[in-house]
């Protein structure tokens, strides 16, 4: 138990690949704008992370480093192809709400950086590395839509919590996003500094 | 005239890496049949079911737009193909109430379609929003009623005007949505257009022409 509470406070926050590394941003700043858009996204994530993670170290002593990058592209590219398709065919309504930045995933930062990284470690190793890599997108991913759906547009899944007439619309647009990104930066540098104070203490 | 490939003297440098150049383009391959047979296996298990969801969202739209007791699919050859996607005659019986067009055309972001329902002069009934990559259509502007019944009894070639509508062929764009309104009047338009062309048809068809 204590293994996966460690697992968890280090994917979300003294390594997560967002908020520390800054990958991953166009998806994140992009479709955070409702709840469900943005878990759906997340998890979309984590699989492609966690599936070419794991297909590339079973692999990469095979490929050559000349076509590297092409073959990570190849594969990255089929998984998420696979997931847009699995989309569309269950959540058809919200594959129309992800649009393009479903398929943008393929070239997003945070599934190449991993992939690269897959190259060197063994099939359990990546794949946990993709896991908790997946799980900080998908925690950062959540907080946005939270705030930007709830602020910026007044419900949560839909649902009304605050009056139209009340909310902030500046929050739901681009502008908004950067805003509420840079606001969750600084209170998640806080946070994080506080916590390694402590282990410092420890 | 024969190449006898035995023959090709390769320069110094191509010769050590020809046996690289061809693993490596072999693993390439491989690599890019397995993602494709893969990527095809599922398409096949899931093409259906996505077919399935786009019928019953025009269905859905079909119904909002001009309520029948039936949907028939109507095969004609639009003049604008790639902008008019499927034709269908709302009949109640053997009574023709008109006709529901979806059309497609270019929004800010992406494609937007639209279910056009005209009668049988020519004249919009109603339009209801299908679908706009990329957006969630609920809560939309330019998917409120107070926009699209503005195009409700229109004919003719419609467009799109900031402020108030000074003839029958404007509207009044939403404000801040002007890309998205012009998206709406030309899919109307496209609408408009094929169904003219199969009245005209038809006419043709019973003057025995």
């Amino acid at each position: 138990m204590k293994r996966i509470v460690t697992f968890l406070k280090n994917s979300v926050l003294l390594e997560n690949t967002s908020l520390l590394l800054m990958l991953g941003l166009c998806p994140l700043l992009a479709v955070s704008t409702a709840v469900i858009d943005g878990l759906i996204m997340g998890l979309c994530v984590i699989v492609a992370l966690v599936l070419s993670s794991v297909t590339i170290s079973l692999i990469a002593r095979f490929i050559p480093k000349s076509i590297r990058v092409i073959a990570y592209m190849v594969i990255i590219a089929t998984f998420v192809a696979a997931e847009e398709l699995l989309i569309r065919a269950f959540l058809p309504g919200i594959a129309e709400n992800l649009g393009i930045y479903l398929p943008l995933i393929t070239v997003s930062g945070i599934v190449f950086a991993q992939s690269e990284r897959a190259t060197e470690e063994g099939v359990g190793a990546s794949a946990l590395n993709a896991l908790s890599a997946g799980l900080g997108f998908f925690a950062t991913m959540f907080v946005m839509s939270f705030v930007r759906e709830l602020i910026g547009n007044g419900t949560l899944c839909g649902l009304r919590i605050i009056p139209e007439q009340y909310c902030m619309r500046l929050i739901i647009s681009p502008p908004g996003a950067f805003i509420t990104f840079g606001l969750l930066l600084a209170v998640f540098n806080m946070a994080v500094s506080r916590i390694r104070e402590k282990e410092g203490e420890e | 005239m024969k190449i006898n490939l035995a023959k090709i003297k390769l320069p110094g440098f191509l010769v050590k890496q020809k046996k690289e150049l061809l693993s490596s383009g072999l693993i390439l391959l491989a690599i890019c049949a397995s993602c494709a047979l893969l990527l095809s296996g599922v398409s096949s298990l899931l093409s259906g079911r996505i077919e399935e969801n786009a019928t019953a969202a025009l269905m859905s739209a079909m119904e909002r737009a001009l309520p029948a007791g039936e949907y028939v699919q109507f095969g004609f050859e639009s003049k604008e193909e790639d902008k008019v996607l499927s034709v269908y005659e709302a009949r109640n019986d053997e009574t023709l109430l008109g006709y529901c067009v979806e059309t497609t055309a270019s929004d800010y972001d992406g494609d937007m379609n639209v279910c056009v329902a005209i009668d049988t002069e020519g004249k919009v009934i109603a339009v209801e929003i299908i679908s706009i990559w990329g957006k969630d259509i609920d809560g939309l502007k330019v998917n409120d009623s107070s926009f699209l019944s503005q195009f409700a009894g229109k004919s003719g070639n419609i467009t799109t005007v900031n402020g108030m509508a000074k003839t029958d062929t404007q509207v009044s764009a939403v404000s801040g949505a002007t890309a998205s309104s012009q998206a709406v009047a030309e899919c109307v338009n496209h609408a408009v257009a094929a169904v003219s062309q199969i009245e005209a048809e038809k006419a043709k068809e019973a003057a025995g022409i």
